[in-house]
């Protein structure tokens, strides 16, 4: 809910501010998804980029970019559009984001995004190293209290 | 006059998208995320939203015709679909992928069919009536 105010750079001023330099990334396929989520996250203040798919934010862990919170969908598929595959890069993400988070001494979650949430699904997601979910559509409601357990720690 | 006649218009319009359940709340969040930084979110997103969407049909349909249904994979295809529907509000939409998504659930391959078909029913529907409202407003604020 922006508050319409727009800056001199003409940027929307954020509606929360934090303790820490808050970044997060969107991996989805969806761009509607993400350009939804990219202008809630930055109305907010948390500087967002969005990818759409895990090979991709694995690559950019590995040069290094830094997330205080990745929200991944919970379908991602391949291109060529194998089964289970979401279980194998989520996996990579977070054996990635564990390696750069002991090396830097930054903390990520890795948090899995869906509209609707089947117990075993969300299982599969912790068990490949997540750890925890947001629901979809994404709204401040839901991603303002992660975000504000994030900062306090 | 003629101003507050298409401003009115322009309520009227929008305020029977959401009674006839064509959107729901979601939609009002889009509006909300309008503003001067982002004057044009709302249609960006809608017309974003038709060009996704419109390949995502095309799998899906592509998908139906290959025997026997391969079940788990529509079901994905349809979950990201439904993602994208539920992110703009679209009410009636979502609630056939939900449908669809039942059919999945229980092997009905022809229950998915017919479902199918009336989403995209639905999702034709819904960008004829949002095309209209943008126009409406462009309309008006050019008075």
């Amino acid at each position: 809910m922006a508050d319409g105010t727009a800056n001199q750079e003409g940027l929307t001023i954020p509606l929360m501010s934090w303790k820490n330099n808050l970044k997060a990334l969107l991996v989805d396929p969806s761009s509607t998804c993400t350009l939804i989520g990219k202008a809630y996250l930055t109305n907010y203040g948390v500087k967002t980029g969005a990818v759409d798919n895990a090979d991709v934010t694995i690559t950019l862990l590995n040069e290094g970019a830094s997330f205080t919170v990745i929200l991944a969908d919970m379908h991602m598929r391949e291109m060529n559009g194998a089964q289970h595959m979401f279980h194998s890069l989520i996996f990579g993400m977070s054996m990635t984001v564990c390696y750069a988070a002991s090396s830097m001494g930054v903390q990520t979650r890795l948090l899995g995004m869906s509209t609707m949430f089947r117990e075993r699904e969300k299982e599969e997601f912790l068990a490949a190293g997540g750890d925890g979910f947001i629901e979809k559509p994404l709204h401040p409601s839901k991603f303002v209290p992660i975000l504000q357990e994030l900062d306090n720690n | 006059m003629e101003r507050n006649q298409m401003r009115r218009q322009v309520g009227l319009m929008r305020q029977s998208l959401f009674t006839q359940g064509y959107l729901d709340e979601q939609f009002i969040q889009l509006e909300e995320l309008q503003d001067d930084a982002n004057p044009n979110f709302v249609e960006e997103i809608a017309t974003l939203y038709y060009l996704d969407s419109s390949r995502s049909l095309q799998t899906i349909e592509q998908a139906l015709e290959k025997t026997p249904h391969d079940f788990s994979k529509l079901d994905n295809h349809m979950h990201q679909f439904k993602g994208s529907s539920s992110s703009i509000g679209a009410k009636k939409v979502k609630a056939e992928c939900q449908q669809f998504r039942e059919f999945c659930k229980t092997g009905n391959g022809d229950g998915c069919m017919r479902t199918f078909q009336l989403l995209k029913k639905e999702h034709a529907t819904l960008k004829k009536k949002l095309e209209a409202y943008f126009q409406v407003m462009i309309d008006a604020s050019q008075v």
